[in-house]
Formats: structure tokens, C-alpha cells, sequence
């Protein structure tokens, strides 16, 4: 009994070693590549790293440069809107640059360190559902690998002309293959590395399943009031860490709960303890905001008829899952997986997923089926293991055959991930920086700057001063009318007969005149030049001072 | 004998019955594999047969081709040209709400079109193309004839270039081509740098007698000079 036991534990270390060891490297090396000076400027390894992380400097600015009475007073890229974003990530990454850490440091510390959690917390709970550390160890390849069968556009290429090269740096993203309606993109590429508030929510998330989980199979036996009212604080933090994991959280525990109803009164006060300090904390932060205004019934995700895709849901499922949802199906009933409540859960959030739009972004459903991919992966390996153990050599092939046929599209984006000479983009040049920085000591925290709304703006982005309306894209994403606002600025910037009105309204400490203020919103320079001091004047770009009219006052 | 000693004689009677139970859950998801690679090659590989054009692409009445009814006769290589939806582009209206748009394009590649069958001679060549952030610069040729180059290049989003004219062209009965070709990109221009979309074409042919705009639409195989 005693060598069992020795045995078990020499099996779980190892599988857990090799799991540490492996995605621990893979996330190290990953992570060391996303954000890099170059001679030339500061680049983004990877594609969604450069689009999203203009949003995150601009929030984390906010923690590095206000006063902690300002930090929540407007929306960092929409002046006078609410600052309504899950800020728990940005805001430990503001606070390390107060302290006087480095912009790049500061970003890629603690998403290496939620990153290296991650992976340990999911191994520990993949081995609690499964009890086997091998297919624990599996199921973890097959949540960081997930694509659809993208990879047969490369496979059918090579077949015509093979090349090592390919394999090497694979010429496109296979899991992001719009044109032919692939959609569900690595969740490393499209989750975890550009969105930091669900890398921080995910380890959260799990820590709280890992317990629950443990507390209900006891029957929750010596879990005493005192733990579970402790173990409430981890959805009260996802509420403004990453707020569709903890709209995850509430779909399994609901679950959970009617299929554990003999302990209903722990789930009750554990439910009690989570949504008291949760309700507390929206009423907080999100009032106002039209947070959960945006969920609406939208069957069929992509291929709702709005979005004019023109592909069956079939097809659609077939072309982004591959041969996932079948494994997942037959071990659902062949393992009687539709006896475990997280399982289930997982099914759910899938299906809910495909019958609600959670977000303006019908897209950002895939915060959710990131969730949904997490515990469907559970019966998945469960599956590809009961093959792999059949005695007929013919099913160990078959087992072979699918699990490369459900990772190789990810498989190949991980690779091309790590391929930073060929797939950075740069975020901002030198001389933008420099520009920040010198703006930086003229400036205020809080004053207020008229610019374009140019994706990757210097101003919110590096200067970390407050801007009247920044990216559109994220502001519609947010579901924010920006529309006044918007003509606003081109009226100021274009020096129409309101613009020192409108600029005395907001109370414009600073206005900004480059290359994007003049194609986008037709800025006058000339107006600007006879009427307001130039006081920077580099890198293409023009910074005036707005003189304030005496007595006005902001919006 | 008890219920012990028959097991090992019962489960000789199943293992045949095991086996061809494993090989048919096997064999099955061999068919599953099999034919759902060819269901999946089918789609991927198929990205333009899916819009195929018209045999023959017509104006409409306000003289546009659409892009999408333009075949396809070569690329330098094999990126993706698509008809991609733009009901979704708050930027303003594409015709039939898609424009037809290259990706995975580098600088140097480009995409030759066949032009409607026209009645021979000299027509202007306006183009309906889109810009965005991540769009480059790109010149247009006709039966090989280098017209001008658009820098498709836009910070306000996704919008419409409205009409842009490449000059005029001498066209020379069914086969003339439009070649797009990416030559290089805007400096403020956003990766992957070298994308395009075309939403259509319109060509015109110069009145033969003075008065009006001085054009008139080209009406397919149809169009006579007035």
C-alpha cells in the first residue's frame, strides 16, 4: 500500500515536473520576446500584443503617474466617461512602474509570473478531475494548443512543394484564418498573451474551482464558515480582475449546486460570502457603466445571420474545433462525464456562448469559451488516453492521428509565436518615445490633451496624460457613445469658429498637431500656430499649450 | 464451478467481441478523420471558387463593376482574395455591403483581374477601393500598362476611398487584365502593412462628341460610344 502511494506520488511529481519544466520554458522564452527595445523604438512580438497593449499602458499610466484620489476620476481614453475596466492587472503593473520600474519590466514581470502560476494550477486541476497525471499532463498540452484545422492549408502547400522553412516559420496564423471562417484563435495568441486581465483572472478562477471542487467531494466535511467566507474573496477579486471569468465562476458554481443540492447550505453561504463584497465591488466600480446591459440573444455566435458569414454552424464548428467537440461528445458519454458538474459546465458555457452575445464585440465571446475550452479539455484527453491504452496497435495510431489533428494548428502557432525576428511589430519609434518623455515633464497628470484618436497615440499610450477620446475601436467595444465627442474634436482641431469655446468646455490644457490629427480630423496648424504657444516641437509632431480662459471650467 | 472460475473462460468468449469492437470505434474515427480532411480542405482551399465570378461580369446601372464578379486570373503567389463583409465597417458603404480583400500580401505581390469583355478602345479607369491603418500602396495596370499608384493608407478605420482615377486605357476586345500590384506602404501605415480591397471598377468611354460630362458608362459587352 505503502509503494502505491510512493508509486502515485513519484508518477504525480513527474508528470507535474514535465509540465512545469516544459510550458515554464515555453512561456519564459515567450514572454522574454513580446515587448523589446530595438535601436529604433519599443516592439511587440506578436501581432495581438501590439494591438492590445496600447489600451493597457494608457490604463497602467493611470496608476503610475496620478494621484491615487485621481486614478478613478474618468476613463483614461474617454474623458468624462466612467473608468469602468477590470483594472487589478494594469494597476499592479502602474503601481511597479511608480515604484520605479521600468515600462517594460513592470508589463512582462507579473504576466511571466501569472503565466508560470497558470500552468501550475492547471495541471493540479486537470489531475484532480482526471486522477491520472499523464492525462493531466495531456489535457494541459491540449488547453495551450487549441486551433482548428487551419494546418491543412499549410499541410495541403507542403504536399505540393515541401519545405523545411515552412515548418520552421509557418507562413501565416493558422488558427486565424478569417477568409475561411476560422475563428477560435490560440487562446495563447489571442487570450493569454494580449489580455492581461484574463491571464490574472484565470489563475484566480481556478484557484477557486481547485477548492471547491476538493470542499464538495468531502461533502465538505471540517470546511469550516470562517474558509469558505475566505475562499468568497476570490470571486468578489475577479469582479475587478477579469469580469468574464468570474461570470464563468457563477455559471459552474450554479451548476455545481444543483448537482451537490445535499450541501446546499455551504454552496448558499459560500454563494452569500462570494456575492456581498462582488455586488459591493460593481456597485463600486461599474455603476453606470451598462456592464451586463450588452448581453443579448444572438444563436449561433459567428454565424448568426448578422454577421453574413454565409457558413453553416456545422461547418463552422467542424472547421474551428476540428475533432475536439466529437472527442469531447463521445467521452462526455462514454466516460459518463455528464455526471461531473465542471464537465457540464463546460458545456454549457459552450452552448451559451453560441445562443448569447456577451459584449458589443460578439467575438469576445471567446473570453467565455476559454473557459469552455478549459473543461472540455478534461474528457478530450480522458479519450485520446482510453485509445492510446487499447491493445490494437491501429487504435494507438487513431489516438496519434487525433491528437495531432486537434493541436497541430496551435501547435504551429506557438512556433510561429516564438519567432519574433519575423513577427514583431513596432509599437512606437524613438523619437516618440523621447517626445512622451519630454512631454511627460511639462505636463500634468491630469491635464487634458486634444489629439487624434490614433490607435497607438503616444500621448495616452507613454505620456500617460489624460486624452479626450482615444482609439474608437475600444470605445465601441465598450458599447461608449463617442459620437459628440468625436465632432467635438474635429471641430477643435480643424479651428472651426467654436473651437477656443469648445477647448475653454473641456478645459484642453494641451493640444497635439502630427500626422494623424491632420489626416483624420483636418487639424488647422495655422490656427494653432497664430493663436497658442508651441512649446515642443519634434518628431513630427507639435504640442501647444492652451491658454484657459480665466474662470472657465472643465465638463 | 463457481462464478470465479468461469471468468477467465468468459472473458476468452469476449475478447474477440472486444476487439472488433475497438476496431470499429477505430475505423470510425478514421472516417471521421478522412472525411472531415476533405470537408476542410475543400473550404480552405477553395477560398475563390466560393466566389466564383460571372462568366461575364456586367456594370451596374450606375456603371460598377463589382469587384467580386472580376475572375481571377493569377497571383504572384498564393496570398488569400476574399469577399469579405463590410456591413460591419462603421467607416461608410461598400457596394452589395463586401469589398473583395487581399491578405498575407508582401511588397511586390499582386493579383490580375479579368476586365469584362468590352468593345475595343480607349476608356478612363476609375477604381473603388478601400483604405485602412494596415493597407499599402498600390499600383494599377492595365494589359500590363502601369496607370497610377493609391496609397490606401487611412487612420480614421476602414473606409471607402471613393473614386479614384487611374487615367485611361486603351482596352483591346476579351482579354484585358487589371493588375493590382502592392508597391510599398505608407510610413504611418500599421502591420501588416501590404493589405488592399477593391470594391469596384468603372469604366468610361469619352463621348465622341462635346457636351455633358464628357463620358459615358461602359454598359458590359454591351456599351457603344453615343
Amino acid at each position: 500500500m505503502i509503494t502505491d502511494e510512493a508509486t502515485k506520488r513519484r508518477g504525480f511529481v513527474r508528470a507535474f515536473a514535465a509540465t512545469l519544466a516544459f510550458w515554464w520554458l515555453y512561456f519564459g522564452l515567450l514572454w522574454s520576446r513580446m515587448l523589446v527595445e530595438r535601436s529604433d523604438g519599443l516592439y511587440a512580438g506578436w501581432r495581438t500584443v501590439w494591438a492590445d497593449w496600447v489600451v493597457h499602458f494608457a490604463y497602467a499610466n493611470v496608476f503610475a503617474y496620478r494621484r491615487i484620489g485621481e486614478w478613478f476620476s474618468t476613463n483614461p481614453i474617454f474623458f468624462g466617461g466612467g473608468f469602468n475596466y477590470p483594472f487589478v492587472a494594469d494597476g499592479l503593473s502602474g503601481l511597479l512602474m511608480r515604484a520605479g520600474m521600468e515600462r517594460i519590466g513592470a508589463f512582462l514581470l507579473p504576466s511571466v509570473v501569472a503565466s508560470l502560476i497558470l500552468v501550475a494550477l492547471l495541471f493540479i486541476f486537470y489531475e484532480s478531475l482526471l486522477r491520472s497525471p499523464k492525462i493531466a499532463l495531456l489535457a494541459c498540452a491540449l488547453f495551450f494548443t487549441n486551433g482548428g484545422v487551419g494546418f491543412l492549408d499549410l499541410a495541403a502547400e507542403l504536399a505540393r512543394e515541401p519545405a523545411l522553412s515552412a515548418l520552421l516559420l509557418p507562413p501565416r496564423e493558422y488558427t486565424y484564418f478569417p477568409e475561411q471562417h476560422i475563428w477560435w484563435i490560440n487562446i495563447v495568441s489571442s487570450e493569454l498573451l494580449p489580455q492581461r486581465a484574463l491571464l490574472f483572472g484565470m489563475p484566480l478562477g481556478l484557484t477557486a474551482l481547485i477548492l471547491l471542487r476538493r470542499y464538495a467531494e468531502s461533502g465538505f466535511e471540517g470546511v469550516s464558515r470562517a474558509r469558505l467566507a475566505a475562499l468568497g474573496a476570490i470571486p468578489a477579486a475577479l469582479v475587478i480582475t477579469h469580469m468574464h471569468s468570474f461570470l464563468a465562476l457563477v455559471v459552474l458554481c450554479g451548476i455545481y449546486l444543483l448537482y451537490n443540492r445535499r450541501n446546499y447550505p455551504q454552496w448558499l453561504f459560500f454563494a452569500a460570502a462570494a456575492g456581498v463584497p462582488s455586488l459591493a465591488l460593481f456597485a463600486l466600480f461599474y455603476a453606470g457603466s451598462g456592464a451586463g446591459g450588452f448581453i443579448e440573444w444572438y444563436p449561433g455566435w459567428l454565424t448568426h445571420p448578422g454577421q453574413r458569414r454565409d457558413i453553416s454552424l456545422w461547418l463552422f464548428l467542424w472547421l474551428n474545433w476540428g475533432t475536439f467537440l466529437p472527442l469531447a461528445a463521445v467521452s462526455l458519454i462514454r466516460f459518463r462525464y455528464y455526471r461531473d458538474p465542471l464537465v457540464i459546465g463546460g458545456v454549457v458555457l459552450f452552448v451559451l456562448c453560441f445562443l448569447f452575445r456577451f459584449q458589443p464585440n460578439v467575438w469576445d465571446n471567446t473570453k467565455l469559451l476559454t473557459w469552455s475550452h478549459l473543461l472540455l479539455c478534461v474528457p478530450v484527453a480522458r479519450y485520446l488516453a482510453h485509445l492510446w491504452s487499447k491493445p490494437a496497435p491501429i487504435s494507438r495510431c487513431v489516438a496519434a492521428a487525433l491528437l495531432i489533428f486537434t493541436t497541430a494548428s496551435g501547435s504551429l502557432e506557438l512556433l510561429r509565436m516564438t519567432r519574433t525576428e519575423a513577427v514583431a511589430h513596432r509599437m512606437w519609434s524613438r523619437d516618440e518615445i523621447a517626445l512622451a518623455e519630454a512631454f511627460r515633464e511639462i505636463s500634468e497628470p491630469t491635464s487634458l490633451v486634444l489629439c487624434s484618436d490614433y490607435h497607438h497615440h503616444w500621448v495616452p499610450g507613454l505620456s500617460g496624460r489624460q486624452v479626450l477620446l482615444g482609439y474608437r475601436g475600444w470605445l465601441a467595444s465598450y458599447g461608449l457613445d463617442y459620437g459628440p465627442v468625436e465632432r467635438d474634436i474635429r471641430s477643435m482641431l480643424g479651428g472651426g469658429p467654436d473651437a477656443e469655446a469648445l477647448m475653454a468646455q473641456y478645459g484642453v490644457d494641451f493640444a497635439v498637431i502630427g500626422n494623424f490629427e491632420r489626416r483624420d480630423f483636418n487639424a488647422n496648424e495655422s490656427y494653432f500656430d497664430q493663436r497658442h504657444e508651441l512649446i515642443l516641437d519634434q518628431a513630427n509632431y507639435k504640442v501647444y499649450s492652451i491658454q484657459r480662459q480665466p474662470g472657465s471650467d472643465r465638463l | 464451478m463457481t462464478e470465479r472460475e468461469n471468468e477467465p473462460a468468459n472473458a476468452e468468449r469476449a475478447e474477440p467481441y472486444a476487439r472488433i469492437l475497438d476496431l470499429t470505434e477505430a475505423g470510425l474515427w478514421i472516417v471521421l478523420l478522412v472525411v472531415g480532411v476533405l470537408v476542410a480542405l475543400a473550404v480552405i482551399r477553395d477560398g475563390e471558387t466560393r466566389h466564383r465570378p460571372s462568366p461575364s461580369a456586367k456594370p451596374a446601372p450606375g456603371g460598377l463593376i463589382e469587384a467580386e464578379d472580376l475572375q481571377v486570373i493569377s497571383k504572384s503567389r498564393d496570398f488569400s482574395f476574399w469577399e469579405q463583409d463590410s456591413s460591419g465597417f462603421t467607416g461608410g458603404y461598400w457596394s452589395k455591403n463586401s469589398h473583395m480583400f487581399a491578405h498575407g500580401t508582401q511588397q511586390g505581390d499582386w493579383i490580375e483581374l479579368r476586365l469584362p469583355e468590352l468593345e475595343p478602345g480607349r476608356y478612363s479607369l476609375q477604381l473603388f477601393m478601400t483604405k485602412a491603418a494596415d493597407y499599402g500602396i498600390v499600383a494599377v495596370f492595365v494589359n500590363n500598362t502601369r496607370l497610377e499608384a493609391f496609397d490606401l493608407w487611412s487612420g480614421r478605420g476602414v473606409v471607402p476611398s471613393g473614386k479614384l482615377d487611374a487615367g485611361e486605357v486603351e482596352l483591346v476586345g476579351r482579354k484585358n487584365t487589371l493588375r493590382l500590384a502592392v508597391e510599398g506602404k505608407n510610413p504611418n501605415a500599421a502591420p501588416p502593412y501590404y493589405q488592399f480591397g477593391i470594391d469596384g471598377i468603372r469604366l468610361r468611354k469619352p463621348r465622341s462628341v462635346s457636351g455633358g460630362d464628357g463620358e459615358s458608362d461602359a454598359e458590359g459587352t454591351s456599351a457603344e460610344p453615343e
